[in-house]
C-alpha cells in the first residue's frame, strides 16, 4: 500500500487525513479517526485497516 | 476458601484430581477448584496444559510465570466478589477454545490480561450490578457478552476491550472503557431495546463487516468512532437522552439516526435520515461538525410543546432530499442557533414542509426556508414567511 499523511491533529482523538493510492493508480483522500491511540503502531495499523476497507469497497462497487 | 494450584503430571482435564494440589508444586490429588477456591497457575505448574471440557467455577484465576495453554471448551467462571474474583493472566500464556471464560463477580473486580488474548468467548455473568476494571488492553477473539437480563448495569471501566466477534448484552453495558470491534469475522451488536451500550465504541473491522439493524448507543462523554470496516446499517441508531452522545463516524453512512436528546458530531455525519416522530422534547446538535443527510424529519405532536431544535453556529448542515419539521398542534418550536448563525444547506429540489416552526439565527445557504406567516423569523438569512394558501411544500427554490 502507499499513502501520504497530509494533515494530523491530536487531542483525545487523533485525526489523520490520508491519501490512498490504489493498485489501479486511482487515489482517495479520507480522514481517519483514531480514538485514544496507544501507540504510533496502532495508528499505522488503523490506516492499513482503512486502506483495506476502502479497497474492498472500491472492488465491491466495481462489480 | 482454599487454594488450588495447577501441577504437572496429570491428565490436563480440569475435573481430574491428578492436576491439582493444595500447595505450589506440591503433590497432586486435591479436589478441583470450585466456586470458593482460588485457581492458581504459577512457575511450578511447569507450563502444563489445562483443558476445561465441562462447566466449572473458581473464585479467582491467577496465572504467573506460565506460558502454557489453557483450553476452554465449556465455561470457566470466576465467582469472587470485589477483588476476590480477579482474573490475572500470565504474559506468554495461551487461552483458547470454543467455550467461554466468564466473570460473575460484583464491584470492583479487575481483569489483567498482560497482553494475552482470550481466543474464546468472554462473558460477564453477574446477577447484580457489577464494576470491572480493565487493565490495559483486553482482546477477546470470540463474542463479548453480558448475560444479566435486567436494567441493572454491567460496568467496565478504563482500558480497551477488543472484540473479534459479536457484542451481546441483555442489560445496559456501561463505563469508561472503550470497546473496539476488530477482525474480519462479520459482527453485530445484539441487545435488548433501550438497554443502551454506554461505553466508547470503535468500529475498526478492516475488511470485516459490521452488520447492524437497530442500535441503542450512547450517554454523555461517550464517543462512537468509525475507523475502518464495511458497515451495513439497515435500522435505526437510537442515541441516549442522557447528556450528549458523540459520533465521529465520517467514512461510513448510517441508515437512520433517531437522537433522543443531544448529539454531537466531531466529523461530518453521513446518514440517510435524521429524525424523530412524536419528537416532543428538545433536540440539540452539538460538536464541531454538521451532517450530510437525505432526510431531516422531526414531528412534534404535543399541543403544548414549546421547545427548540438547536444547531451549532458556523457549522453547515446539508439536507439533500427533504426537510419535514412540524409542530402542527402548536407554534412553539424554534429552529435555531444559540450562538452565531447555523448554515442550513438545503438542496435545490428538496421537499420542504415546515409548519408551526419559528426560525432564529439560521442562514439558508442554498434553497430558501419557508414557514407560515403566523410564525416568526429572527436574524436569519434567506428564510421567508408565506401565506398559508401558498403551497409550503413546493420543491422549487
Amino acid at each position: 500500500m502507499a499513502y501520504t499523511i497530509t494533515n494530523r491533529e491530536e487531542s483525545l482523538t487523533v485525526n489523520t487525513d490520508v491519501v490512498f493510492i490504489f493498485p489501479d493508480g486511482s487515489d482517495l483522500a479520507v480522514s481517519i479517526s483514531h480514538f485514544q491511540p496507544q501507540s504510533e503502531q496502532e495508528i499505522q495499523q488503523n490506516i492499513l485497516n482503512r486502506y483495506e476497507s476502502e479497497l474492498l469497497k472500491k472492488t465491491l462497487g466495481e462489480q | 476458601m482454599a487454594d488450588r494450584y495447577l501441577v504437572p503430571g496429570g491428565t490436563g482435564d480440569y475435573n481430574s484430581t491428578t492436576n491439582w494440589s493444595t500447595t505450589s508444586g506440591g503433590a497432586s490429588g486435591a479436589s478441583k477448584p470450585v466456586a470458593a477456591d482460588r485457581l492458581i497457575i504459577d512457575a511450578n505448574s511447569l507450563n502444563t496444559p489445562l483443558t476445561v471440557n465441562t462447566p466449572n467455577d473458581c473464585l479467582s484465576f491467577t496465572a504467573s510465570n506460565y506460558t502454557g495453554v489453557v483450553t476452554i471448551n465449556s465455561t470457566l467462571q470466576t465467582n469472587g466478589i470485589t477483588n476476590t474474583g480477579n482474573i490475572t493472566l500470565s504474559a506468554g500464556m495461551t487461552i483458547t477454545g470454543i467455550g467461554t471464560f466468564a466473570k460473575k463477580g460484583t464491584s470492583v473486580g479487575v481483569i489483567t490480561s498482560n497482553g494475552v488474548v482470550f481466543d474464546c468467548n468472554f462473558s460477564f455473568t453477574n446477577t447484580v450490578a457489577s464494576i470491572t476494571t480493565i487493565t490495559g488492553t483486553m482482546q477477546v477473539n470470540g463474542d463479548l457478552s453480558s448475560t444479566l437480563n435486567s436494567t441493572v448495569t454491567t460496568t467496565v471501566n478504563t482500558g480497551t476491550i477488543k472484540v473479534g466477534g459479536n457484542i451481546i448484552h441483555n442489560n445496559p453495558l456501561v463505563g469508561t472503557s472503550t470497546i473496539e470491534l476488530i477482525g474480519t469475522n462479520p459482527a453485530t451488536i445484539i441487545q435488548v431495546a433501550t438497554r443502551y451500550l454506554q461505553t466508547n465504541l470503535i468500529i475498526n473491522k478492516g475488511t470485516g463487516t459490521f452488520n447492524q439493524v437497530d442500535l441503542y448507543y450512547g450517554v454523555s462523554s461517550r464517543t462512537l468512532t468509525y475507523t475502518s470496516g464495511i458497515v451495513n446499517h439497515t435500522g435505526i441508531l437510537f442515541t441516549n437522552n442522557t447528556g450528549t452522545t458523540t459520533l465521529n463516524t465520517n467514512g461510513m453512512t448510517w441508515n437512520t439516526i433517531a437522537p433522543q436528546g443531544s448529539i454531537g458530531f466531531t466529523s461530518v455525519c453521513n446518514a440517510n435520515k435524521i429524525g424523530r416522530s412524536s419528537a416532543n422534547t428538545a433536540m440539540s446538535f452539538g460538536g464541531t461538525h454538521g451532517f450530510n443527510i437525505n432526510e431531516f424529519e422531526f414531528i412534534f405532536t404535543s399541543a403544548s410543546i414549546t421547545t427548540n431544535i438547536v444547531f451549532v453556529g458556523n457549522v453547515e448542515y446539508k439536507i439533500n432530499t427533504s426537510i419535514i419539521c412540524t409542530s402542527e398542534a402548536g407554534v412553539g418550536v424554534t429552529f435555531r442557533c444559540n450562538t452565531g448563525i447555523a448554515i442550513i444547506n438545503l438542496k435545490e429540489n428538496a421537499f420542504m414542509k415546515m409548519v408551526g416552526i419559528n426560525i432564529l439565527n439560521i442562514n439558508a445557504s442554498n434553497k430558501t426556508l419557508r414557514i407560515l406567516k403566523n410564525n416568526t423569523i429572527t436574524t436569519s438569512t434567506n428564510c421567508f414567511k408565506i401565506d398559508s394558501n401558498i403551497n409550503p411544500y413546493s420543491t422549487t427554490r
